[in-house]
């Protein structure tokens, strides 16, 4: 009871607790006063670490669209702290959260909010690419040893790099620049029709996709169907002007809410069983969205992402099982695991450093060299890119038995390195 | 009732939750679209009562505070109740089809929206034209004192109308949940397109709404299909133009 | 005080203090209105005329004093239910509801009033019907006014300026008006003006009302007969 009492201390996680924790934690703390009262045992603990604390600030979406991904995010890293005792290279890790929200000038007075007012020594977050891109100049001026656990524009591996910021989760280029090969040549589909939704993400993810596409001698059969992002209004006109009879299938960025009403107005319409392929970047048909829309997803679509629920090895089995049962009963999703492998970052850096981050080159080092098997699998920097260098699953949307909807990995493309110079 | 409630959008997303409930529970679309407009005609009541009707002295910008506080409790509400994971339900057995008109195709649920909005619009024009309610109504909007100076019992008025008014944002979120997507701040976003049909239609004016609503989905539609990035801003820059050439709305009152 | 010796007759109004945001704009006034009986109450612009009717209908809430109909203490009520006990205000500026067509004018407050009556007393009203009532001209404003005070079947009506912005002759005839009111329905009348011929034609009694008190009151003949106390009062 007391190990719970001691995650949630260290843990200040103050703004985010939701109600049913915050019960549990009243419980416990009512049942250590009792202890307390009636002159309970004395417990000691053994030796903590002895060193300064470490105070990594964390700036991730609690409120607003993006909530759902902060939350998963913290809930990886926790998981992976909570792991090692909250400490490596002899210093207690302490996180500060702020929230990102969704506008930039919000992410940027968070940023600032953990960074001068909590004087933390590393930061890790921000879900948005906008919101990251914008705080990059700021943190890398300052040289703060930061990772970017989501956000994947481009640009952050390549004409806007810093020797400080590092990403764990992928580039946008990543997922689908590998399909484009796996669609024409592996799938022999030819004639492609591009949907997304139009914002930054969206329209690098298709590009990637595109290059591969087209130099393996496949088609782009126009016009694109370009969607606005977000899109709260209604789908049809957009899943009305993929033109069924005159392509092989979609090539698709698209997530969350506007994922799920897309495809549903796609089943709707009939529009998903004219096509003879549906595939996309993971997001597409991500677990969120399968949960959503349950039998009015696309059996069988072929995606590309850095992860799949079902993924086979030993790490990710046992995270799955693990994050379920720490989390009453959530399922495990990618933004999850992005935090896993972010946590893991900082820890096997400060354990290479022995604590030691005053030297920030050093620390910078000791992380572009952290490489270890994660729930993705082989997870290591690009020295070029400072971005993660990992495999891009291919996988199929299918009904598991056990899982239910999910995607269910039938290829893979190792080492997927952003190419940025 | 010249009220400015921003809390609206908020019993939209109610009755979209509330749908997403009962579906989950009984699989019975039908019977949530009985429980969500009787839900939220009780809460729109006791809020008014409670809350509301204090402020109708005191011009737009309380009500405005005092509503968009609401919308932030309700959005609180909602996500600690059900989490900030986008939901949806199908639509009810029989509606998830397509159907074939000529050249095109629709899917049979957005007909069906269509229909109920048709019917639902003509009884609110007739209402508002024909009984005796919409007589009061008609009168509350134009001089509340003078109204009650002629022994209408307006605080009365006000309160069902404000009931009927949220229990039929309620019907809305229900309808709406099967055609888009169930998630805290679905209310945001259907609030603000109802705000600019409002101004653009004209406030206190009911066929002003109408037309604001088909001129909004309309360019909504057509603006997201031809300028995907810029379908909102040209939803706004159609308000100003019409606010420029005729700032009380197409068909709102000239004061 | 009172000057009807039956205080349980009809309007009345004592020591009544009422005014806008804290601010007094008529204090301490006391007017009685026997059953029937027809008073005006004069004052310049500006004097608490119109502050002193919107207390005793219910639109303004009275700081001080008591308001009592037939005896049954209304200060304080709202408008609707003070309405409801017979008192029906002609506002000044008319206050005709643009969004209502001038028979929804008429039916609006409607409580047993007779629409064929307010036709047959104002034919341009059931001519012009189904026209929103502000496409009316000013003097068929008025005649929708008191039309649409009078199917609320007052006893008491309260007029505000009936003859504000209207020419001679139109306010000759809602004098002759009034008259034939109080005739046929034994309608009393509570009548605010700054027009002394419309309001000795039609008073019984005045009260002059100065920067919110009364400071003389006298009966309509009296007052007719007067010329200087007219001349002190009401500078004409």
């Amino acid at each position: 009871m007391s190990d719970e009492i001691e995650d949630y201390l260290n843990w200040k996680l103050a703004g985010r607790i939701d109600r049913r924790d915050f019960l549990k934690l009243g419980v416990s703390a009512a049942g250590i006063a009792l202890v307390a009262a009636c002159g309970g045992s004395n417990t000691v603990g053994p030796t903590g670490p002895t060193g300064p604390e470490f105070k990594l600030g964390v700036v991730l979406p609690y409120s607003g669209v993006y909530a759902e991904l902060g939350n998963s995010i913290t809930n990886g890293m926790r998981m992976y702290f909570d792991s090692v005792g909250n400490q490596a290279g002899n210093r207690k890790i302490t996180v500060v959260t702020a929230d990102e929200q969704v506008a930039l000038a919000d992410a940027v007075a968070a940023t600032k909010k953990v960074v001068e007012q909590d004087g933390v020594d590393m930061v890790a977050g921000y879900v948005s690419s906008p919101n990251a891109a914008g705080n990059r100049n700021y943190l890398d001026g300052l040289k703060m040893p930061t990772l970017i656990a989501n956000a994947g524009v481009n640009s952050l591996s390549r004409a806007a790099k810093s020797p400080f910021i590092y990403r764990t989760s992928f580039s946008n280029w990543q997922p689908s620049h590998p399909m484009g090969t796996y669609v024409a040549e592996k799938l022999g589909k030819k004639k492609i029709q591009l949907v997304y939704a139009k914002y930054g993400a969206g329209l690098e993810a298709v590009a990637a996709f595109k290059e591969t596409f087209t130099g393996s001698g496949g088609t782009i059969v126009g016009p694109d169907v370009a969607t606005p992002f977000p899109n709260n209004g209604d789908q049809t006109p957009f899943v009305q002007a993929i033109q069924t009879d005159k392509i092989d299938g979609i090539y698709c960025f698209m997530s969350g809410t506007d994922a799920v009403t897309f495809l549903k107005k796609a089943a709707e319409l009939g529009t998903l069983k004219k096509l003879g392929l549906v595939s996309g970047a993971g997001f597409f048909v991500e677990q969120d969205v399968l949960a959503a829309i349950t039998d009015a997803a696309p059996d069988g679509a072929i995606t590309g992402l850095h992860w799949a629920l079902p993924l086979a090895n030993k790490e990710n089995q046992d995270f799955v099982s693990k994050y379920s049962k720490k989390f009453s009963g959530r399922q495990a999703d990618v933004f999850a695991v992005q935090g896993f492998d972010t946590a893991r970052v900082i820890v096997e850096a400060l354990n290479a450093v022995k604590g030691n981050t005053t030297n920030k080159d050093a620390f910078m080092t000791a992380i572009a060299g952290v490489s270890f098997k994660s729930p993705r699998g082989d997870f290591k920097f690009d020295a070029t890119t400072n971005n993660v260098v990992q495999t891009i699953y291919v996988r199929k949307t299918v009904k598991d038995p056990k899982l239910g909807w999910t995607n269910q990995v039938i290829d893979q493309y190792p080492g997927v390195a952003d190419p940025g110079k | 009732m010249d009220v400015l409630n921003l809390a609206h959008g908020s019993f939209y997303m109610i009755g979209a939750y509330t749908a997403y409930t009962v579906v989950m529970a009984t699989q019975n679309f039908w019977l949530a679209l009985l429980v969500a407009p009787v839900l939220l005609a009780v809460i729109g009541a006791a809020l008014e009562m409670v809350f509301f009707r204090r402020l109708y002295r005191h011009g737009h910008l309380p009500q405005v505070l005092m509503t968009f506080g609401f919308t932030l409790v309700f959005v609180d509400l909602i996500r600690s109740r059900f989490g900030p994971t986008t939901r949806a339900i199908p639509p009810p057995p029989g509606l998830g089809g397509a159907v074939h008109l000529a050249t095109a195709t629709f899917s049979s649920y957005s007909l069906f929206v269509l229909g109920i909005a048709i019917v639902i619009g003509a009884l609110l024009v007739i209402g508002w034209r024909l009984t005796r309610l919409g007589v009061v109504l008609r009168a509350g909007v134009s001089d509340k004192e003078m109204a009650g100076l002629l022994g209408i019992d307006l605080p009365r008025t006000f309160t069902f109308t404000f009931a009927f008014g949220a229990a039929l944002a309620g019907l809305a979120g229900v309808i709406a949940a099967p055609e888009f997507a169930i998630y805290p701040g679905m209310d945001a976003n259907v609030l603000i397109l109802a705000l600019v049909v409002v101004v653009i239609g004209g406030l206190g004016s009911i066929e002003g709404a109408l037309l604001g609503a088909a001129v909004i989905g309309l360019g909504y539609v057509i603006g997201s299909t031809l300028f995907p990035q810029f379908a909102i801003g040209l939803i706004f820059a159609l308000m100003a133009a019409v606010l420029i050439i005729r700032p009380s709305g197409l068909l709102g009152r000239r004061s | 005080m009172a000057r009807s010796d039956g205080a349980d007759e009809g309007l009345a109004v004592a020591h009544l203090t009422a005014g806008y945001g804290g601010g007094a704009v008529v204090r301490d006034v006391s007017i009685d209105v026997g059953h029937g009986e027809a008073v005006a109450l004069l004052g310049r612009n500006g004097a608490g005329k119109t502050t002193a009717l919107m207390a005793i209908a219910g639109a303004l809430r009275p700081m001080a004093g008591t308001v009592a109909i037939d005896g049954r203490p209304v200060a304080g009520l709202p408008a609707y239910r003070i309405a409801r006990l017979g008192v029906s205000l002609v506002p000044q500026g008319r206050r005709i509801f643009s969004t209502l067509t001038v028979r929804e004018n008429l039916t609006l407050g409607s409580r047993g009033g007779n629409l064929d009556e307010v036709h047959s007393l104002f034919p341009v009203l059931a001519k012009r019907a189904a026209v929103s009532g502000t496409a009316l001209s000013g003097g068929e404003q008025q005649m929708l006014a008191i039309g649409r005070a009078l199917m609320t079947r007052p006893r008491l009506l309260l007029m505000d300026e009936p003859s504000e912005g209207l020419a001679p002759q139109v306010v000759r005839d809602i004098g002759a008006l009034v008259g034939r009111l109080r005739r046929e329905l034994g309608l009393a009348v509570l009548i605010a003006e700054q027009n002394l011929a419309l309001a000795l034609a039609i008073a019984d009694h005045v009260y002059v009302i100065e920067r919110g008190e009364v400071v003389h009151q006298s009966s309509a003949a009296a007052f007719r007969g007067d010329p200087a106390a007219q001349k002190r009062y009401l500078g004409v």
